[in-house]
């Protein structure tokens, strides 16, 4: 398979010079290698339209990142970087646009700091989750790593994806918790952002926003360089960690709670990843149990915590017949028999257990299911979730084909600060006919929600042009914003073409 | 009347006639009485040839008006220096950076267009200062905080992107941090909606700041790509009390663990408030002295939570052999007038000019007799950096101030950023040219040492920042040329104030 509109005798030449540039083994143009970097999530699996490699190139350094991208640029090759290609349920490893060749940075794994006293990292995209908890354990350092469920996933690819993970706030936004960039552009010359831009500089991991324009911004979810060093900062071991969960049973329980929780949480008393469970009760069911149920973890010092939750537990009180129950009080480092019986991620230590059933791994190489998560964020009201809740209800027979398509959810995620995800997983399959059906269904919500105000903060690959036409404020204007950066920073169009939508302008329709 | 470079009158005079259509004859100035008014009163080349000035003022009050503006200016190739409030002093004033550029001064456009308590955000448009959205929710009842910093006069918009910041709680006091949602007018005259705004018909502009796909926000941040006409900010619900604590060590490397202890407690949010260092003042206290250092340390929250922090923090600094701790009162709020009139206003979430009052150009003193210009370098969060710098300091200070001559003020150590130690120190700027002239050489001279030893500014007076941004020069100035390459693709004709924290356009770079 050849990348689209590059001659054979050009292709021939790039790959040489990658050979040459990173090594013969660590360039792959076999169907078997390339099949690898295959989404075993593609809602177009084994279709034409499925988004497919045509070759990967694995560099293992930042020299060897911008000798490759100078070749791709000098023949016009499109590349599509992944930094360990976890990015499962929203793409993969596999490239927004076809026959672009995978820049797979997972070789590019060291860990080049990690500072206790200023409690930061500084890591290449190929460190994962696990690797970033191995070396800090190793050393014995007293901060905590914030993994998300895919732990096996890049601490890089992450953040530059939108992720975020389980502990307290801010750090587990991933992309907010970060802290100055390396970043090679498409023409292979090196930026440092932030205050890495001075040489020498001695606090590139402390102050994110330097001198002058920031434009960090411009690669989460973006395609106008290829980041090849990130810091972040990392939080210093909280002693407890305690959870509180919070029960009503009447619908409009909701509006109370989850101005309470608002409250609790932009005051900063709350830390941790709360969930908000409920809402929808069994056909049939009457009353009876908790229609909703709000988690609230904290963390800090012990006595810090105890104050906190007897703080929320009086805010909620003012609710009439609300329960609440203070869980049980973790102190950490957590001995093996208590880390046996919690979340991990939620004590920051990474965890396949989400994943571990569903996704590609060695013994399952090609696992029978998987799913992709429809994330439209919807304002952080009580009245929002059961307008949303009205408006499942109501769409749900005919978009799911009268329950014929499986959807699960809605979850109502509020692990994002301030903000509330009302996420619908769609499975996918090896059924081309129910693929292309949930495809439908997909698309079907995308434009129900957008029409009600609601959008989405992260989609598959193979819908992002679907969901970034939706955020079309006056024709398009952001888009035609990034468009006019992308065409000036990247003038062959060569970085992750169609990445969240943003085509470089030889791929555009006009 | 001055004409802008490379601007023939009688295009300049199409354009002021064009402008006055726009936003009517009364808001649109070029009188030199009023032209003078944009005059940075802070300004280090004050009187002299090479002082930044505006060649006229435009004063649009809607973003159709500001679209109409700046579609005009891109027509003639006329520069525009966009401000808010221009309250940005010791930082540039309300002059433009580049010489002869047109002021476009928001500041009629004050309206305060959503607060909204239950999510705790606001939405303001760039005239809208500290006072103005202070006395909103006061008049609505609302039970939120806003951050202000010294200048409460200044914009909230204005003072975000400049890179400035305020005196509670983290996150808040970030103000850019803080923001959430922006809306910009292109140098072409178009509009566009960042973050969930994108979406028409969004319902949580300020709810989420990221949004779908690259985020262009922080080109906004002490930037020049376009005029910011519409902001969201995300605010702090009241916070039931206030109590600051203190600690003192009275010797040189107690600094270490104190910088290190005070790293931890704010590194784990137990210590959410704008902390302080003091001392390390040559001949003040000194070695002998009865306190080294001190640091000062605020925490917001309900009462038990603020008591169970401050417990903490105080095991924590016991540590350190010799220190002493001291809890300050704590302060219930809503506070009554009697504990108002003996406090720090700004702490608590009250706009105030107490700062500014003295110095500043005001209806009373139109013309004050000094100001001043801030030096702001970055250094590591740590003791050791802190004890460099002063050995650095005391000894290039004879040699840099002519033997004290020129008497600069400092080193603050300013922990007030997250993560962050600057080392401010201030020039006085007077309107004796001869003086001023030595200061800019001290000036210019702090920026090379410290760039020497790997810190940087984090913001600059305007005549400072085109030799700041040289600094950061790594790869060649790589990101420079890559803030420029967005530069002349997003405003091909280098309209919007050329030449802002060290981006010029490609028709005034020099190769």
């Amino acid at each position: 398979m050849l990348p689209p509109n590059v001659s054979a005798n050009d292709f021939n030449r790039a790959i040489a010079a990658w050979k040459q540039a990173v090594g013969n083994e660590w360039v792959f143009t076999s169907d078997e290698d390339v099949a690898l970097y295959r989404d075993a999530y593609s809602p177009y699996w084994d279709e034409p339209e499925e988004r497919k490699a045509s070759a990967a190139v694995a560099p293992n350094s930042l020299e060897e990142v911008q000798a490759v991208v100078r070749t791709a640029n000098q023949y016009k090759i499109p590349l599509y970087t992944i930094s360990t290609g976890r990015n499962l349920a929203y793409g993969g490893s596999a490239p927004v646009y076809s026959g672009s060749v995978v820049l797979d940075l997972k070789r590019m794994n060291r860990v080049l700091e990690v500072n206790e006293r200023n409690a930061y990292a500084l890591v290449e995209p190929g460190v994962s989750y696990f690797d970033l908890f191995d070396h800090i354990t190793k050393n014995k350092l007293d901060v905590w790593i914030d993994p998300p469920d895919p732990g096996w996933g890049s601490v890089i690819g992450n953040a530059l994806d939108g992720g975020g993970g389980w502990t307290a706030s801010p750090f587990r936004d991933h992309f907010g918790a970060h802290c100055g960039m390396e970043v090679v552009l498409a023409n292979g010359e090196v930026v440092r952002t932030g205050m890495g831009a001075l040489p020498n500089s001695k606090s590139w991991q402390h102050n994110r926003w330097g001198f002058g324009p920031w434009v960090d911004g411009l690669f989460r979810q973006g395609n106008m360089g290829i980041v090849t060093k990130m810091g972040f900062h990392l939080m210093p071991r909280p002693e407890a960690m305690q959870t509180a969960t919070v029960q009503g049973t009447r619908e409009q329980d909701i509006l109370p709670l989850l101005d309470i929780m608002n409250l609790l949480e932009n005051q900063h008393v709350v830390n941790g990843s709360t969930s908000l469970f409920g809402g929808l009760r069994p056909p049939g069911a009457q009353g009876g149990g908790a229609l909703w149920t709000l988690q609230l973890p904290i963390y800090g010092p012990e006595r810090v915590v105890r104050a906190q939750m007897e703080y929320a537990q009086e805010k909620f009180a003012k609710i009439p017949d609300v329960r609440f129950n203070a869980g049980e009080l973790f102190r950490t480092p957590l001995d093996a028999a208590t880390l046996n019986r919690v979340r991990k991620v939620s004590f920051g230590v990474p965890d396949l257990s989400t994943f571990a059933m569903l996704g590609r791994n060695p013994a399952n190489p090609a696992p029978p299911g998987g799913h992709i998560g429809f994330s439209p964020i919807i304002p952080r009201t009580g009245e929002s979730i059961l307008e949303y809740l009205r408006f499942y209800r109501e769409n749900l027979p005919t978009v799911s084909e009268g329950g014929t398509l499986r959807f699960q959810g809605p979850v109502f995620m509020t692990n994002w600060d301030r903000t509330m995800v009302a996420m619908i997983m769609f499975p996918i399959g090896r059924d081309k006919v129910m693929n292309a059906k949930m495809r439908g269904a997909f698309e079907k919500w995308v434009h129900l929600a957008a029409d009600k105000g609601w959008a989405e903060y992260r989609a598959p690959a193979v819908f992002q042009d679907l969901c970034a036409a939706t955020y079309s404020y006056n024709n398009h204007a952001l888009r035609r914003f990034r468009e006019t950066i992308k065409d000036a920073v990247d003038p062959n169009g060569i970085l992750s073409p169609g990445r969240y939508g943003v085509w470089p302008k030889r791929l555009r329709k006009a | 009347m001055a004409t802008p470079p490379n601007v023939s009158s009688a295009d300049f005079n199409r354009a002021i006639a064009a402008w006055k259509q726009t936003v009517g004859a009364d808001w649109v100035f070029t009188a030199p009485e009023d032209v003078a008014l944009y005059r940075d009163a802070y300004s280090p080349y004050w009187g002299e040839p090479e002082e930044r000035v505006a060649s006229g003022a435009v004063a649009p009050s809607t973003v159709e008006q500001v679209q109409a503006v700046v579609r005009t200016a891109n027509q003639y190739k006329i520069p525009l220096y966009a401000i808010s409030t221009g309250r940005n002093l010791a930082y540039g004033g309300s002059a433009p950076v580049y010489s002869g550029s047109v002021v476009l001064d928001l500041k009629r456009m004050n309206r305060v267009l959503e607060v909204n308590e239950r999510n705790a955000y606001a939405l303001v448009e760039p005239g809208v200062n500290y006072f103005d959205l202070y006395e909103h929710i006061t008049k609505a009842g609302l039970d939120v905080w806003i951050d202000p910093p010294d200048p409460g006069w200044g914009s909230v918009i204005g003072n975000a992107l400049d890179g400035g910041g305020g005196w509670t709680a983290s996150p808040f006091r970030d103000h850019f941090g803080a923001h959430c949602g922006m809306e910009v007018v292109l140098a072409n005259g178009e509009i566009v909606r960042t973050g969930m705004g994108a979406l028409p018909n969004s319902k949580s502009w300020q709810h989420n700041r990221w949004g779908f796909g690259p985020w262009v926000d922080g080109l906004f941040r002490q930037g020049n790509y376009g005029v910011v006409t519409k902001m969201g900010f995300h605010l702090m619900p009241r916070p039931e009390c206030m109590q600051t604590l203190t600690v003192r060590a009275p010797r040189d490397e107690d600094l270490i663990p104190l910088v290190d202890t005070l790293n931890l407690v704010e590194n784990q949010h137990v210590v959410n408030g704008s902390t302080s260092l003091g001392g390390g003042q040559p001949g003040a206290g000194g070695p002998a002295g009865p306190a080294g250092w001190s640091v000062t340390m605020p925490i917001y929250g309900p009462e038990k939570v603020v008591r169970a922090q401050a417990e903490y923090v105080k095991e924590k600094f016991a540590k350190i052999a010799g220190s002493t701790f001291t809890e300050g009162e704590l302060i219930r709020t809503p506070l009554d007038a009697a504990a108002l009139a003996r406090v720090r206003k700004t702490s608590f979430g009250i706009p105030d000019l107490s700062t500014f009052g003295l110095l500043g150009r005001n209806a009373a003193n139109p013309s004050p007799p000094g100001g001043h210009v801030d030096f702001s370098p970055i250094l590591p969060r740590t003791g050791e950096a802190v004890l460099e710098f002063m050995r650095l300091y005391r000894e290039k200070l004879p040699e840099l101030s002519e033997n004290g001559a020129l008497r600069i003020l400092g080193p603050v150590f300013m922990t007030n950023w997250d993560r962050t130690m600057v080392a401010l120190l201030m020039f006085p700027i007077g309107r004796d040219p001869q003086m001023n002239g030595r200061m800019r050489n001290a000036f210019r001279k702090w920026v090379e040492l410290c760039a020497e030893r790997g810190w940087g500014e984090y913001r600059a007076p305007a005549v400072f920042q085109d030799d700041v941004a040289k600094v950061y020069s790594y790869n060649n100035h790589a990101l420079r040329r890559f803030r420029e390459t967005i530069k002349d693709a997003v405003d091909p004709n280098g309209i919007l104030s050329p030449g802002r924290y060290g981006v010029w356009p490609k028709h005034l770079r020099k190769s």
